[in-house]
């Protein structure tokens, strides 16, 4: 009898491999198939799609335009920062010294508002956390703020540290939305890839495991179903076209992609899969 | 003797610098336009301005779109010193707006006003969203004041008015009543209108004793006795949401107030009865209210979306000065 207990429990847990082993080469699969569909964008204002083109190393002509044109007429605040400092790290492998240099340059000119939510501050943090581990022992007025890499460094380890700790002691000041996970898992994607600080890259890491397993319990039959804290019409009227209803069908496969364009490329750039 | 003489000389012109500096100027804060901008996209340009008492054009200083609700400028360093109050937290320039730094770090941020404490050179206070905070160290590090602060005033700290003969004396406009400090902020107990928001608290320039609190949907409170007695003065006046007062320098007892919708409001008799001034102003909304202090018939006035009037007849008269599309969210003369 405990032979054949030994050979069921076998049968189980290389059965779950197998699931598990599909699931890593379906998700792959809408990664790749998002940017395939990214790098051929033409030309816009866009550093989503210089980052792309950079990482797949694709039309890198259009992407180093990209790359002048919002750094030299930088607009807007975090959702001009943090697109930024998506497109410098995930395209860096194929980006020339010079456009490095306007990338450095433009957070040097430019002052971008940090935002007034928690999740502006989630991508304002990890951008400015991020960038002064890419550009260390700069002093004060070779950043916008006027800080130098250390107290910029100090200062967004500081916020993210409080918010990772409040968010998984008594929760999110900002309750769930049909449309904002994105906004608040992407730039952790981002903070596990790229930290150096193993223990900031673990922290990103337990974060992305909490938002996700928070945000799964509200998804249920192809929608999302958790709190409307914040919202759009669609949200209401069509909910299988939410924001959030579209990510999970990326993340599970459980429903054809929608559309490609939007918040799937933040996650099909990244080199993470599902533990 | 000559060296005596010369040290004489030193002493003289150390006294009377003060006194042959620059004519104060008006700084004013734009915070958003008129129209609306959408988070995420391009942002108009705004964030703090300055000009004379006179300017036909304005000098923008500082970065593109900072959000500003606060400014003090350190009158001792001939305007080289300022500190703003701004979403990002308390940013200071030491070379006249040229270059700025964020000296809080990001557990300060939504900062409402900033002061600078005229008798102790190196301290400054902000008040923010969140609790009341100094600096012993001219903005380099920064602690929170709470002590004895009810959890009620201490969610939204409007700002604070020092007595200019002992500035460890504080009174603090609160979104639950007045709180005063006789100990530089270390130490707060209750001063009054508990259960009223209060936005701006005034002190008269020629008698410590007269204060007053615009409050609102209640209008103005005045107080005769240093604090310890509050009346609700609103007779005549149009309005009850008021966000800014202030004292004529010079005439005892006249007092201009702004506030919701309701244009300038004037009492010549601290208060007791107010006239709602007819003037090309009188139904917009009064952010910001200022008298230029060598001359008080020269009124300035911010407006939210309508940017900075000037009156040069005491308030009977007002002409745009600047920004005409501006939310203009404070302003200071210095």
């Amino acid at each position: 009898m405990k032979p054949f207990r030994i050979l069921f429990l076998y049968a189980l847990l290389f059965s779950v491999a197998v699931q598990a082993a599909d699931y890593n080469k379906l998700y792959q699969q809408r990664c790749d198939s998002v940017l395939s569909y990214y790098k051929k964008l033409p030309y816009g204002p866009d550093a989503f799609r210089a980052m792309v083109k950079l990482n797949q190393n694709y039309d890198v002509p259009t992407a180093l335009r990209i790359i002048d044109s919002v750094t030299s007429r930088p607009r807007g605040d975090m959702f001009w920062l943090y697109p930024v400092m998506s497109m410098y790290l995930y395209g860096q492998k194929n980006m020339p010294a010079a456009y490095k240099a306007k990338v450095r340059r433009s957070l040097k000119d430019y002052t971008p508002y940090r935002g007034d939510t928690e999740n502006h501050w989630v991508m304002y943090y990890t951008s400015l956390y991020l960038a002064s581990q890419c550009w260390p022992n700069e002093p004060g007025p070779s950043w916008f703020n006027g800080k130098s890499s250390e107290e910029n460094r100090l200062d967004a380890e500081g916020w993210l540290n409080y918010w990772m700790t409040t968010t998984t002691t008594i929760g999110q000041g900002e309750f769930d939305s049909p449309a904002y996970l994105s906004f608040f898992l992407t730039p952790m994607f981002m903070l596990n890839q790229f930290s150096r600080d193993p223990v900031m890259k673990k922290r990103a890491e337990i974060m992305i495991h909490w938002l996700l397993a928070d945000f799964f319990i509200d998804y249920l039959d192809g929608q999302y179903c958790g709190p409307h804290s914040r919202i759009y019409e669609p949200d209401i009227f069509d909910k299988r076209q939410s924001m959030m209803s579209k990510t999970a069908a990326f993340f599970l496969g459980d429903r054809p992609l929608f559309n490609r364009k939007g918040e799937p490329v933040n996650f099909s750039a990244t080199a993470w899969c599902a533990p | 003797m000559r060296k005596s003489v010369v040290l004489l000389l030193l002493l003289m012109f150390t006294v009377t610098l003060p006194l042959f500096g620059r004519d104060p100027l008006i700084y004013f804060s734009i915070v958003f336009r008129k129209q609306i901008t959408v988070v995420g996209q391009d942002i108009q340009v705004f964030g703090l301005y300055y000009g004379a008492k006179d300017a036909q054009t304005w000098e923008r200083c500082g970065w593109k779109n900072n959000s500003i609700f606060g400014v003090a400028v350190d009158t001792r360093t001939d305007g080289q010193n300022i500190f703003l109050a701004a979403g990002n937290g308390v940013l200071r320039s030491l070379d006249a707006g040229k270059t700025w730094k964020i000296v809080t770090d990001w557990t300060i941020t939504e900062v409402t006003k900033v002061y600078l404490d005229p008798l102790r050179p190196k301290t400054v206070y902000a008040t923010s969203s969140s609790f009341v905070w100094k600096s012993d160290d001219y903005g380099d590090s920064w602690r929170k004041i709470s002590q004895g602060l009810k959890p009620t005033s201490q969610t939204y700290c409007n700002g604070l008015a020092l007595l200019p003969s002992d500035t460890r004396v504080l009174f603090l406009a609160t979104a639950d009543g007045i709180m005063k400090s006789v100990d530089g902020g270390e130490n707060w107990q209750p001063c009054g209108l508990l259960g009223r928001e209060v936005h701006e608290i005034q002190i008269a320039p020629y008698d410590e004793t007269v204060l007053a609190a615009a409050t609102d949907d209640a209008g103005v409170y005045v107080s005769r006795d240093g604090g310890k007695v509050w009346r609700q003065r609103a007779m005549g006046m149009r309005g009850r949401t008021i966000y800014t007062l202030v004292f004529d320098p010079v005439e005892k007892g006249v007092l201009y107030c702004g506030g919701y919708l309701c244009g300038i409001n004037k009492s010549t008799d601290y208060g007791e009865k107010w006239t709602h001034l007819d003037n090309e102003i009188s139904d917009r909304t009064v952010r910001s209210l200022a008298i230029y202090p060598t001359d008080n018939r020269l009124i300035f006035a911010g407006l939210l979306n309508y940017g900075l009037w000037r009156s040069a007849d005491s308030g009977s008269h007002f002409t745009c000065a600047a920004e005409p599309d501006g939310r203009v969210y404070c302003m200071g003369i210095f």
